[in-house]
């Protein structure tokens, strides 16, 4: 305990000194005008500012990208509520009586709670986080190859059984990173593969390359064809959430926060389930649920508290035993590979100034963002009047440069516009690119745990089914491949039995 | 309200034909993928429980069941009515070509010129109209991205064709 407590001060120490707690500002800042940007979701968004950070130490770098996050995700709650306008699944149900009550004229309570519910259901979680994620980092200290390979198995099956409506869509988009993953020399033998010749390729596709290519690019492309039509606001008063707003929502605000956390400490399960969680949970206990849907504050406040609570449990797997449970975590994972730090059991050992200044960072971030939203909202509000069409060339020529910087590459320009391509049809047929990402981030490890695992085993695959815990990780891998088919047999009853369910 | 944005807009979007369609390239480049991985041979040691093809011939296995599995899948669905309409791609198409144009210039050309030239096309693309408010923006994206990054110490091109 007291350990924990020493490290903490340590991080405060790393995420205090007045350049990374500007850094905090400047991303907090940056990622809430980019959440809020039309035509860009979080994890583009996200991915456009990575090159900004490889200059710097690795703990600054992710510093700033918790920062860049926690902003995304305040910019889309707020397009959620003003414009009906969720920039990502995860804050589809803040909108549902989000702009309830901004069409009421209360969209200042609206986005007060918000506010104050992330930050409330943030700090919670982070203590939770702050306790909890040595004791798991000691428990995968016991792990081996075997155990490791098992797990990621385990996150990419559950990853692909929960993103989108057809996992085999789902599986295709995971082989497809997977099979990028796969580019270049091959560590242990030196045998370069899917190289085709070309000298760029030896070293890999550039993660960063990749991911602003996936995403980024193709969602410019795909909303060129929203461009013709201006969605306005509505109007914003004083951003105010006074008492009885407050104390009507409080309750729902803690639920959410727990809620939020444990559901993100489950892989896949990330901050989208968490929200439509907490809201069906909060229509139920409800004494009238039917004003939900028409302007509940605690609509508002329950979903908004459980996607800040479930971003921070998700980080818990990524630290400690380098699973990333969603897309968002991935990319801050493949970030912190690009920079020579290795996420998993040993991370707390070898980088606590990294760790636990991220920790510590994750507060001042929360803090930095509810002081800085409160008052500049309404100059956030402002970037939605900006056109689509003159802020997607804009975006693009960004994407250009960001790309370029990585490796003054113009090769790299090209990979990055054939996957802005690739992932462009891909979205258009509905294959989540989600999984991509994930397959992406943990191919190369799979393949090194796999082959470490088959080392010890001498060649034989028992291995993966005499240890307990890794069996039992195969298991819920195949089980897990099986949740949406179950759902919708179970869906197809329902409907059958003639009672239509509504949304949550 | 969008019209795509609606769960019935989604299932007469998810046509059986597309599906199919995009089963059978997956299913042609996961074959050659796989074919390539065959020819991955260790130069150095035998011995080793994986080699460098056993891996990628997984995944290429897992895409090869996976796409038939797509197609199968896709036999069952109908095809929306109004079918697939090409025509509300084509400015997205046109965009991308413009950036493709504008990563194979970009060395070349040096960012100032490529830049501008592609701002100045997608924007026109895009519907800014007049023309010079256009220019206006791309020129001054264009000045303000090459003041920053410049400061911020990324190293952009100038151009092969300036350098003489």
């Amino acid at each position: 305990m007291i350990d924990t407590w020493q490290s903490l001060l340590l991080g405060f120490q790393v995420a205090l000194q007045p350049e990374n707690l500007g850094l905090a500002l400047a991303g907090a800042l940056l990622g809430t005008i980019v959440g809020v940007l039309p035509g860009i979701g979080p994890i583009g968004g996200i991915a456009i500012l990575l090159p900004l950070t490889f200059r710097l130490p690795p703990a600054s770098a992710m510093i700033m990208l918790t920062a860049v996050y926690y902003g995304t995700m305040y910019g889309g709650s707020t397009t959620s509520i003003l414009m009906n306008v969720p920039g990502e699944a995860s804050s589809v149900v803040t909108s549902f009586d989000g702009y309830a009550m901004a069409r009421q004229g209360r969209a200042g309570p609206a986005l007060a709670v918000a506010a104050v519910g992330s930050f409330i259901a943030g700090t919670l979680s982070i203590l939770a986080l702050t306790f909890f994620s040595p004791l798991v980092a000691n428990w995968g200290l016991t792990f081996g190859p075997p155990e490791y390979f098992g797990l990621m198995l385990f996150g990419l099956s559950a990853v692909s059984s929960l993103a989108g409506d057809s996992l085999i869509k789902a599986l295709l988009s995971m082989g497809f990173g997977l099979m990028l993953a796969t580019v270049g020399t091959d560590l242990v033998t030196g045998v370069p593969r899917f190289t085709f010749g070309i000298p760029y390729l030896l070293d890999g596709i550039d993660f960063v390359v990749v991911v602003i290519g996936l995403f980024a690019i193709s969602e410019v492309l795909a909303s060129v064809e929203d461009t013709g039509e201006l969605r306005f606001p509505v109007k914003l008063e004083r951003i105010w959430l006074s008492v009885r707003d407050f104390a009507e929502s409080f309750w729902a605000i803690i639920r959410g926060s727990v809620i939020g956390f444990y559901i993100g400490i489950l892989p896949a399960a990330g901050a989208t389930i968490a929200s439509f969680l907490s809201y069906s949970v909060e229509k139920q206990l409800a004494r009238d649920p039917s004003t939900f849907g028409r302007g509940d504050i605690r609509g508002v406040a329950a979903p908004e508290s459980a996607n800040n609570a479930a971003a921070v449990g998700n980080m818990i797997p990524m630290l400690t035993l380098g699973i990333p449970g969603s897309s968002t975590t991935a990319l801050m994972m493949g970030a912190l590979l690009v920079l020579n730090v290795f996420p998993g059991p040993t991370l707390f050992k070898e980088h606590p100034d990294v760790v636990w200044g991220l920790v510590a960072s994750m507060y001042v971030s929360n803090l930095v963002l509810l002081i800085l939203n409160l008052p500049l909202v309404g100059l956030f509000v402002r970037i939605l009047y900006i056109p689509e069409r003159l802020l997607l060339p804009l975006i693009l020529s960004i994407c250009v440069i960001g790309t370029y910087a990585v490796n003054f590459s113009a090769f790299d320009l090209l990979t990055m516009t054939a996957l802005g391509l690739v992932a462009y049809a891909m979205r258009k047929n509905d294959f989540p690119l989600g999984p991509a990402i994930l397959g992406l981030v943990l191919g190369d490890l799979m393949e090194q745990n796999l082959r470490r695992a088959l080392i010890m085993s001498r060649g034989s695959i028992d291995i993966f089914f005499t240890r307990p815990v890794t069996a039992v990780l195969i298991v819920l891998s195949v089980l897990s491949l099986f949740t949406p088919v179950l759902l919708a047999l179970l869906r197809r009853r329902r409907a059958n039995e003639g009672h239509p369910r509504t949304m949550a | 309200m969008t019209a795509e944005r609606g769960p019935v807009a989604r299932t007469l979007q998810r046509g059986g034909r597309s599906d199919r369609f995009a089963a059978v390239i997956i299913f042609i480049l996961s074959a050659l993928y796989t074919r390539y991985a065959v020819t991955f041979q260790p130069r150095f040691f035998r011995s080793e429980a994986l080699g460098p093809a056993t891996f990628p011939l997984m995944i290429g296995g897992l895409m090869l069941i996976c796409s038939t599995i797509l197609f199968i899948q896709s036999l069952g669905k109908v095809t929306a009515g109004q079918g697939t309409r090409w025509a509300q791609y084509v400015p997205a198409l046109v965009l991308w070509l413009l950036l493709l144009g504008y990563s194979i210039t970009f060395d070349l050309l040096g960012f100032p010129v490529s830049t501008g030239l592609f701002l100045l096309g997608a924007l026109w693309l895009l519907g800014v109209r007049p023309w010079w408010k256009a220019v206006f923006y791309a020129l001054a994206f264009t000045i303000a991205a090459w003041y920053v990054f410049t400061t911020l110490d990324v190293r952009l091109p100038r151009g092969e064709w300036f350098r003489r």
